[in-house]
């Protein structure tokens, strides 16, 4: 079968045993891979209500149908669970080549299930499963992980591991993917920490086979030509990386600061991407076949690693009120090290100072401190590892959480782009910028711009972003190829190296399919139209001052809007006609059908 | 009129000597328009994808106040 391999691994660590499963055709064509899959799985596999952290929660890597071909940015993988943080179905999607190393040991996903009695991790090669002891390594970071595994797998190996934090089981735990990337967002390190499950080493050798070599060759050298005359993916990014953003929403005054109580920061240019291009930067990296090269690695005067990211910068800096770059670096290297994911990290430190439980982050060592107590559960840190929802709830003031669905929400204050609040409320997996990002029709004027300060017509533009986002995290594909790529360039390449006719219009109902198993995996959890909310802070305080002084978000009559184009009920639930378009019809009852 | 200009990322290399951190204060003459400021600020249209005006997004024709701050930014994004 061209695309696709027809195999998927189950490893069960509670037995220590690994079976293959079949991957029938007409699930990959309709799910493509990476996040469509793994929600198909979770969904097919998971009782209601089942605890994250035990046994029975199911851990699904998976690549896609263009890992092991020649696209650019391919050798992604997404990640999906449980999450132990939001109880919604969560998938975390990360650069590096994990996604093209497990494919080419000839599976399309790898799902682990159970729990091992003692720490193990897990080795795959073409035809050769093993399971390995991890008592080395545990309490290890992720850096000497990551060395030691790599060292196991040797060259041309690529490695996943958890930290201390993983191994903690703080909630907002993450995995480190080839020790540069991380599956960052949804506590999947606790998930594998639950496990006992250090890490795994992929290595093979197995092609993906293409339908059409000659075309799909061509249409990724169309598509590098034109990442590299694009003037984001080809100066922008690479030249600041993401951090570029820092100046631009802190401009348009829509920076959260202090837990959002403010809305831009005055600090924000000596924690930019311009200051961090002119300080700290060493050099660039790309991840696997990547043609952008946004990653940077940089050096303080006392420690040097990746990043920090647009996010980082933020949730590390503005949002506590800290505008010293190297203080940031190094809390961003040391969240790394732990396993911690980073917006996560800084929302709940946020959320405690406001609890006025600790403030001081900019006093040297104090912020690094903190950081260390959660990962190992030290003290307060016991308490911030829960997240910063079950934090606030603690203290009688879960207003004082800016979370949506228990997960923290990143850089943009929806109160100077609506349709982004509309974004992080609906959101599947929590309060992301990552299931549609409204910068682009909000600010930047992408596909097109519209008023970032008006509710009306913001649902249709976020559904569309939501489908583009699931697809893309389907295939699996850096989202940033999107910002100079489109549906056209991946549907001709999917169908070139597939050899199934997907046009483009096909992906965007395969996103939409994708979103609604997803919201129907959260309708049996018990998630409801009460849960696609907004911290009330964002909802009924203006902002104080700046360009978006006395806006708010008018979040109901959006989700209104929102349910009807969806073509759900008003307890947003999908319609049975909606489900029967889609072909959910039988999943949405209960059924099996694919 | 004086405005008050910031160029950022990649344009801040069109930024005369004296500015800081691509900030620099500019003589211009009353009701220039946003395009006007571009040429007279050397900055080729096609390479800024982004003004903002005192925080607000504005149009290339759209004329420009005293003492405004004006944000200028080439076609970027990320996440």
């Amino acid at each position: 079968m061209y695309g696709w391999h027809r195999k998927i691994l189950v490893v069960d660590l509670t037995s220590g045993t690994f079976q293959e499963e079949a991957l029938p055709g007409e699930v990959a064509h309709t799910w493509l891979g990476g996040r469509g899959l793994g929600t198909y799985w979770l969904y097919h596999h998971l009782e209601q209500g089942i605890d994250p952290l035990g046994a029975d929660n199911h851990l699904v890597f998976a690549a896609g149908p263009l890992a092991g071909t020649r696209a650019p940015a391919s050798g992604r993988v997404s990640a999906s669970t449980k999450s132990p943080l939001t109880g919604t179905v969560f998938d975390s999607n990360a650069g590096g080549a994990f996604g093209v190393r497990l494919k080419s040991c000839g599976y399309e996903a790898l799902v682990v299930t159970g729990r091992s009695a003692s720490p193990v991790y897990l080795k795959v090669s073409p035809g050769t499963v093993s399971l390995e002891p991890a008592e080395a390594l545990w309490g290890q970071d992720t850096r000497a992980a990551h060395r030691h595994l790599a060292g196991a797998g040797g060259p041309g190996s690529s490695v996943v591991c958890i930290g201390p934090a993983g191994e903690n089981l703080v909630r907002f735990a993450s995995v480190a993917v080839d020790g540069r990337r991380s599956l960052g967002r949804g506590g999947l390190g606790a998930v594998m920490g639950a496990k006992g499950l250090k890490g795994i080493v992929a290595r093979g050798n197995m092609p993906t086979a293409i339908a059409d070599p000659e075309g799909a060759g061509f249409v990724c050298y169309e598509m590098e030509k034109v990442l590299k005359a694009n003037p984001v993916t080809s100066q922008a990014l690479p030249e600041f990386g993401t951090a570029v953003l820092v100046n631009l929403l802190n401009q348009a005054g829509a920076w959260p600061a202090g837990n959002f109580r403010q809305s831009s920061f005055s600090g924000a240019e000596a924690i930019s991407g311009e200051a961090l291009a002119g300080s700290l930067m060493e050099k660039r990296f790309a991840c696997y076949r990547c043609p952008i090269g946004c990653g940077r690695l940089t050096r303080t005067s006392r420690d040097r690693g990746e990043g920090p990211e647009y996010e980082s910068i933020w949730a590390l800096g503005a949002n506590l009120g800290v505008e010293d770059l190297q203080v940031i670096a190094e809390a961003n290297y040391l969240c790394n090290r732990l396993g911690l994911d980073t917006i996560s990290t800084g929302g709940t430190l946020a959320c405690a100072a406001e609890l006025g439980l600790e403030a001081d982050f900019g006093r040297p060592g104090v912020l690094l401190d903190l950081i260390e107590k959660i990962a190992f559960r030290r003290g307060v840190g016991d308490e911030l590892a829960e997240g910063s929802r079950r934090l606030a709830e603690k203290y009688g003031r879960p207003e004082l959480a800016m979370q949506v669905k228990g997960l923290e929400l990143p850089a943009y204050d929806p109160r100077g782009l609506k349709g982004q609040g509309l974004a992080y409320a609906t959101s599947n997996r929590g309060g992301c910028h990552l299931r549609a990002n409204m910068l682009g029709p909000e600010i930047l004027g992408t596909p097109k711009r519209v008023n970032r300060f008006a509710w009306a017509g913001k649902a249709g533009l976020v559904i569309v972003m939501q489908h583009t986002s699931a697809v893309l995290d389907s295939l699996v594909m850096c989202k940033f190829t999107s910002f100079a790529l489109g549906d056209e360039h991946y549907a001709r390449l999917l169908t070139r190296v597939t050899g199934e006719e997907y046009r483009p219009q096909d992906l965007q109902v395969i996103g939409e399919r994708v979103w609604n198993l997803e919201r129907l995996f959260n309708l049996r959890e018990g998630f409801a139209r009460a849960d696609d909310t907004l911290p009330p802070r964002l909802t009924s305080t203006p902002v104080s001052d700046g360009p978006g002084r006395g806006q708010i978000v008018e979040l109901e009559p959006m989700l209104g809007e929102y349910y009807r184009f969806r073509e759900w009920d008003e307890h947003g639930r999908p319609t049975p006609a909606k489900l029967a378009r889609l072909g959910l019809t039988e999943v949405g009852s209960g059924g099996d059908a694919v | 009129m004086k405005l008050n200009i910031n160029l950022f990322a990649t344009l801040r290399k069109f930024a005369p000597p004296a500015a800081r951190n691509g900030e620099f204060t500019l003589e211009v003459p009353k009701g220039v328009t946003i395009r006007e400021l571009l040429r007279l600020c050397h900055l080729p249209e096609q390479s800024v994808t982004v003004v903002m005006v005192n925080g607000m997004v504005a149009p290339l024709g759209a004329p420009i106040e005293d003492e405004a701050q004006i944000s200028i930014f080439p076609p970027l994004a990320g996440g």
